[in-house]
């Protein structure tokens, strides 16, 4: 544990003896809290600039995550608008499409023009009600499932950067006629932050619960161990179905609705709730070997809280093997959604997930025809992100690895 | 006399884990929307009272209760309620030695793939060979089972048509379910051993052997894997619990009739007896499967003291 | 030591287990091989319901009569169904008004131990089916017969002849029952009746016509005809239910009592049923039964013919209980195949019984009926030549499949609709529902989603009943549904809530909901969600009320209106969208006594008429079956039930591979 902060307070030097104990105490502190800083992170970060196989995985990732983060102001097609009698199971083709926007506009526009130079009121009603009907319908209600403020504010600068125009369905089309490309990219959005939400939900739970067990040792720990024992020891699945049909009920979901809380959300972490079992041994792990270091007892000495010590001294040493165990629960989660859409109790539709499509790609493989676009590209979106997780939680857990230091 | 100690105490942490599994699913199934006796089509009253008799769900909880735990404790789980010409004991009876087979096979198929590659790749390191089995190994781990399962069957049932496409009761129709079972772990443990055999094989022992002027096989499997295994035999409790689940998925896309097709069933369809024994019968298995990685890491490793 | 050899040991452990794997019994192929789709519930005639149940029961036993292709092909050229006398019975007489039937049971019918299968057989049987202990699902389709309903529901009045089963059971199992004693029914001692008022009025009006159904707590007096000549004559006994032979809660009941029977001595006992000596299910002779129905009943022969009213074998259900005597080794059936072993969800293996009257024309040895539940999984293995008869090829694959010759299809009695819960604002407005049904583009999703060749349904019951031309309503109409949505006061959808489609958790019932999501949407501007759920919850959600509009589907048990359109009257069981009609009930009701054939169909237009415009339900399409079978199989024909006797599948034996059906289109 020689990399550890806390050996840097005895080769300080104690040049005035004039100053307060606690004063001197209190320098010694923040001057390792800064050397830590350096030491660590920039250590780890210069080795795994080292790996390239780290490094193209890091990128990747992070197309991924910023093309997720951006997928509404993507010239796309509709991911949910359907067209069951011209498009459907299309192969990949490179025919512009249009959105039907503007002609739509174009028509509610002159149908206001039209109700302004009216003097009748006879037909007027009527206009205004059918003005209203167009306002209702109108294609970005209908291509678009209920976008929150950021979405449409990015779908409507989309629309106005790019208009009608849509990137052809390169990918091709699945069974109700829906651009497959479209719907990756937008099931990105909810397998990313299912994988994040779900692991920082779990980080939490994990990191309190392992460094509390561990700080207190005895019979605290032991008792937390034991839960954690027993909780290893239950298959999810009846809990996962239990929730997810509670939470379907119009009741409980209004009740939710009302606080703001989305089915979505819940479903993330719940997820969450089960993944912390693994961080919770790890860190207690760690803060058990680290919590009788001299930099904890100097903490004591100034008179730190025993929380404070906790989570300002203990957790940020741990946060080392903590991100290690994260590049690795990110993609288990990710594959744990996967897993669960294929049983049918994912997220539900018209949301989409990777899982989903890769679910429904592997529905239409059969020997008389193989549907390829289906699986391919969400299952290629799929795997290089699990792929692209491994190889960076790989490298990380190398770059923050003692052992491997001088390698 | 301390290996006796050391099971009694899990016995007694067991029955602990099975009770709190029995007692938390058991109101979770009754707090489920949805009960045991919903069909296609609805029953009549007199119908589901009489149903509701016949299997004592008329009874207040509690009751339900202690009457499901005293049964359970001697190891009666009751008829199952969808499955109504069998008791819970029979489902499971046929149901687990399909799983198990299953289970043992994909174990063996991923240590011995795992194994060979990790010990491969370590004494080749940075060779080609390294570099693309730790490619395959990452692959295996990152691609979900069921989208490996569809890839192979459409490669070897379909373009190859060496293994028929589902089914149980033949070697043939093993084969295919048990490799994709193992995949994933078979990646795993590559891993954990070119780890362990790296670490290994830079200890001093193993250049004294190789100064005996050992050869280089006897070197590595006489001396290196030994010492090299612990990581796996310890992933060994893990792996397990990974290839319960992985069979919930490959039990049905390859149509086999275990305890994980028993089990999904049993949760959707609101077979409360079926799902608590096959649930049990999960709890049960996992923590033994745990206890006996243990026993051996000790026997393994001579430091490890068992507690 | 033990630590050298350790990792020896592993490995020994590890080939052991590997070999114990491997020698997993192994089963060869049977003769014909069919994917059944769901694992049967039960191979008891009496608790099974569902078609995968009625695929293995029709195979395992035979009733009085047997659906079979019969009389003259139709346009499409399918040769109907029809009860006939192919079945146990060699022929059956039925008297002029239509409510006596004689069944002749033919003398070489045979149980598989070799007892002869007669009248006393079936009565028993039926006496079971209808026992209430035995809680059939199905037992309504006997109440047809007179006093059935009476046996079954326990409504007694004082003056019956009824049955007390004693308290002296063997065993905890209904059968073998106890002692029985036959009598009259002198006293009846109910708890005065319940202290809540809220449904007082429709009991009433209820109670009017018929007598109510005990349940709970009774005191029955008894009294019984002595045949011995040293006792007595008579001899009254007052007994109450209770299956432990404890009498709690009976002091109350004894104190409400302002009789003058001496209630000193109350015997607790079993049942206390209508005697089912007067139900009207007569055995004459050992081969002859007579059957007295209520009133004519057209369709009483389909239902002869229906799996759940085969017979049993008394002697084994009683030796082995309920549960135990499906077992492989227990089992005594007297249809053309017996069971060898079941697999459970896996398969279940018949062979060919030598005992069955007509072995001579069942050409199958072995028939391994297989349960996989993936469809694509399924139609790999056929694809694959494991399987001669897929029952559920996927819709993706339909069209593909169409053109080959092995796709069997044809529309056939059942029909995929949505409820609607008419009390959940605003769908308790008919024009709502009128405008929402108008707004979905059924051709579409047939010709588009289901793509089987479905038939778009403006109407519930599906065409091809014979002498019944249902409702014709009206088409897609956008402009028409927004036009009544304006009516009802929701111009362009404005002021409407959301309305949320549930649907059971299954890919085809999702697209089907995503489509008519988007039809509501685009063309009414309402906004629609989905929720799935799996099997069990969504039932619960339907059978609560939990719900606004949900998938449902529904297929005919034999081929008349009357399976249809019973299900929605008032508060029946199946109804389930909180609708109602006086004069739709009144039809229904009608019908069920009316004799002239088409002035009881003019009564189920009527009925249908009502139903659809009133709207509670938004019909989808009529199914087609959808069958893909093995070139190398004979004797499978398309047909209006999607009934297929395994008894006469035929192979063709000119050495055709199985693999065929691959080679084609693979490539």
């Amino acid at each position: 544990m020689n990399q550890t902060p806390t050996t840097t307070t005895d080769e300080q030097p104690d040049k005035s003896s004039k100053r307060t104990e606690l004063q001197r105490l209190a320098e010694v502190m923040t001057a390792a809290r800064t050397q830590q800083g350096v030491s660590l992170w920039s250590d780890g970060w210069k080795r795994l600039k080292r790996n390239r196989v780290s490094m193209i995985s890091l990128w990747t990732l992070v197309v991924i995550v910023v093309l997720a983060i951006v997928t509404p102001a993507l010239p796309l097609q509709s991911p949910i608008f359907q067209n069951v009698k011209q498009r459907e199971l299309l192969p990949p083709e490179f025919k512009t499409f249009t959105l039907g926007i503007a002609k739509y506009d174009e028509t509610l526009a002159s149908k206001r023009q039209e109700l302004q130079a009216m003097s009748t009121s006879h037909d007027l009603a009527a206009l205004q009600v059918e003005i209203e009907g167009l306002e209702a319908r109108h294609p970005i209600n209908v291509y678009w499932n209920d976008p929150n403020f950021i979405s449409k504010a990015m779908i409507e600068f989309r629309i106005f950067i790019f208009g009608d125009y849509c990137i052809p369905s390169i990918c091709g089309t699945d069974k109700l006629g829906r651009d497959v490309l479209s719907r990756v990219c937008w099931g990105s959005r909810v397998s990313l932050a299912c994988g994040l939400i779900a692991t920082l939900v779990s980080l939490v739970i994990g990191v309190s619960y392992g460094a509390i067990a561990g700080y207190f040792g005895g019979r605290i720990d032991n008792i937390m161990m034991r839960i954690i024992d027993v909780a290893y020891s239950i298959p999810f699945i009846f809990i996962v179905i239990f929730i997810m049909s509670f939470l379907s009920s119009p009741k409980v979901r209004d009740t939710l609705h009302d606080y703001g809380i989305n089915q979505i959300t819940v479903f993330f972490l719940m997820i969450g709730a089960i993944y912390w079992l693994t961080m919770a041994r790890v860190v207690r792990g760690q803060v058990l070997s680290l919590k009788n270091e001299q930099f904890v007892d100097a903490a004591k000495t100034i008179g730190t809280s025993q929380w404070g010590i906790i989570f300002k001294h203990l957790v940020p040493n741990v946060m080392g093997i903590v991100i290690v165990y994260l590049t690795l629960t990110i993609p288990a989660v990710i594959r744990f959604e996967a897993f669960l859409s294929f049983l049918g109790m994912g997220v539900q539709a018209p949301d989409i997930s990777w899982g989903m499509l890769v679910n429904e790609g592997i529905q239409v493989i059969t020997p008389i025809r193989i549907y390829w676009w289906m699986i391919v590209f969400s299952g290629f979106a799929l795997a290089l992100t699990l792929f692209s997780l491994n190889f960076l939680g790989d490298g990380v857990r190398d770059a923050l690895d003692p052992k491997l230091k001088n390698r | 006399m301390q290996v006796l100690v050391f099971l009694l105490k899990r016995l007694g942490w067991m029955l602990i884990t099975v009770w709190v599994v029995f007692t938390l699913s058991f109101f979770l199934m009754r707090a489920i929307p949805g009960g045991p006796l919903n069909g296609e089509r609805v029953l009549s009253e007199s119908v589901r009272a009489q149903l509701e008799q016949r299997y004592n769900l008329d009874d207040p909880l509690y009751v339900q209760y202690t009457t499901h735990l005293w049964n359970t404790m001697c190891f009666d789980f009751g008829p199952s309620y969808k499955l109504q010409d069998f008791t819970v004991n029979e489902v499971l009876a046929q149901g687990f030695p399909v799983s198990a087979a299953l289970g043992i096979l994909g174990m063996t198929f991923a240590l011995l793939l795992g194994m060979t590659a990790g010990v491969v790749s370590a004494v080749r390191r940075t060779s080609i060979y390294d570099f693309s089995f730790m490619l395959l190994a990452t692959l295996g781990i990152a691609i979900p089972s069921f989208v490996l399962a569809s890839m192979a069957i459409v490669l070897f049932v379909f373009y190859f048509q060496i293994f028929p496409a589902a089914g149980w009761g033949e070697l043939k129709q093993i084969v295919l379910p048990a490799m994709c079972l193992g995949a994933p772990f078979a990646g795993y443990i590559a891993r954990l051993t070119r780890t362990g055999m790296l670490e290994v094989l830079s200890n001093d022992y193993i250049r004294t052997a190789y100064a005996k002027g050992l050869s280089t096989r006897t070197v590595i499997l006489r001396h290196a894997l030994r010492g090299s295994i612990l990581p796996v035999v310890s992933y060994l409790g893990p792996a397990c619990a990974g290839i319960l689940t992985g069979s919930l998925v490959l039990e049905k896309i390859f149509a086999i009739p275990g305890m994980g097709s028993h089990f999904i069933e049993a949760a959707l369809q609101r077979d409360f007896t079926l799902g608590m024994g096959a649930l049990l019968t999960y709890t049960v298995l996992l923590y033994v499967m745990n206890t006996l990685v243990d026993l051996s890491y000790s026997f393994i490793d001579p430091r490890v003291v068992l507690e | 030591m033990v630590r050298k050899f350790f990792p020896l040991l592993i490995l020994l452990v590890l080939l052991g287990a590997v070999v114990w794997a491997v020698s997993m019994g192994t089963l060869p192929r049977a003769d014909f091989v069919f994917n059944n789709g769901a694992e049967i519930k039960t191979m008891d005639p009496a608790q099974a319901t569902g078609s995968p149940e009625g695929r293995v029961i029709n195979a395992l036993f035979e009733g009085l009569l047997r659906s079979m292709p019969a009389g003259e092909p139709d346009e499409l050229g399918r040769i109907p169904m029809k009860p006939v006398a192919r079945g146990m019975a060699d022929r059956f007489t039925v008297n002029a008004d239509g409510t006596v039937y004689r069944f002749h049971i033919r003398e070489n019918a045979r149980w598989t131990n070799g007892d002869p299968v007669t009248a006393t057989d079936f009565a028993w049987s039926w006496m079971r089916f209808l026992h209430p202990e035995t809680a059939s699902e199905y037992n309504y389709q006997l109440f047809y017969v007179r006093g059935a309903e009476k046996f079954n529901t326990v409504q007694l009045a004082v003056g019956d002849k009824v049955e007390v089963e004693l308290a002296d059971r063997k065993t905890p199992e209904l059968f073998p029952r106890g002692t029985i004693r036959r009598g009259i029914l002198r006293e009846l001692i109910l708890p005065p009746p319940a202290a809540d008022t809220a449904g007082t009025d429709n009991q009433e009006a209820d109670a009017a016509d018929d007598i109510e159904a005990i349940s709970g707590k009774a005191i029955f007096v008894v009294e019984f005809q002595n045949e011995s000549s040293n006792t007595p004559a008579t001899e009254t006994i007052a007994y109450a239910v209770s299956a432990d032979g404890s009498l709690a809660g009976i002091d109350e009941l004894k104190q409400s009592y302002r009789g003058d029977f001496p209630l000193s001595d109350i015997q607790p006992c079993q049942h206390v049923l209508y005697d089912f000596n007067e139900v009207g299910i007569q055995v004459l002779s050992p081969q002859d039964l007579e059957v007295t129905l209520n009133s004519a009943t057209a369709f009483f022969p389909e239902l002869v013919a229906f799996y759940p009213l085969h017979p049993v074998h008394r002697g084994c259900v009683e030796q082995y209980g309920a549960r135990r005597f499906t077992k492989a080794e227990n089992i005594v059936t007297n249809g053309p195949f017996r069971l060898k072993e079941r697999r459970i969800r896996d398969r279940i293996r018949l062979i060919k019984n030598e005992q069955y009257w007509n072995a001579a024309e069942v050409e199958l040895a072995s028939i391994d009926v297989m349960s996989i539940q993936s469809e694509t999984t399924s139609l790999n293995m056929y694809l694959t030549g494991q399987l001669d008869w897929d029952t559920t090829p996927p819709n993706t694959m339909i069209p593909i499949l169409k053109k080959r010759d092995d796709f069997v299809s044809t529309p056939f009695l059942a029909s995929y609709f949505y409820r609607v819960n008419t009390a959940k604002p605003p769908l308790n407005h008919p024009k709502v529902r009128r405008a929402l049904n108008l707004a979905i583009d059924k051709r579409s999703i047939v010709d588009n989603v289901v793509k089987g060749g479905q038939l778009p349904a403006s109407s519930f019951v599906p065409p091809g009943m014979i002498g019944y031309e249902g409702y014709q309503g009206s088409g897609h109409n956008v402009e028409l549904a927004r036009q009544l949505l304006a009516e009802a006061g929701y111009p362009n959808g404005k002021g409407l809530p959301q309305i949320e489609i549930l649907y059971n958790t299954a890919d085809s019932h999702r697209d089907i909901a995503e489509v008519i999501q988007q039809d509501w949407k685009k063309n009414l501007g309402i906004n629609v969600i989905l929720r799935n759920l799996e099997w069990g919850s969504f039932l619960d959600s339907l059978r609560t009320g939990d719900y606004m509009v949900a998938r449902s589907g529904w297929i005919g048990d034999y081929p008349d209106p009357n399976t249809f359109l019973d299900m929605f009257v008032t508060g029946g069981p199946n109804n389930q969208t909180n609708w109602g009609d006086a004069k739709y009930d009144h039809n229904i009701k009608m019908a069920k006594s009316e004799a002239d054939p088409a002035a009881r169909m003019q009564l189920f237009v009527e009925a249908e008429t009502i139903l659809m415009e009133h709207q509670p339900i938004m019909p989808i399409y009529f199914y087609v079956s959808k069958n893909m079978v093995q070139p190398r199989i004979q004797g499978f024909h398309a047909n209006l039930q999607d009934i297929h006797p395994l008894h006469l599948i035929k192979i063709r034996r000119t050495g055709s591979a199985a693999n065929d059906a691959i080679s084609e289109d693979t490539n």
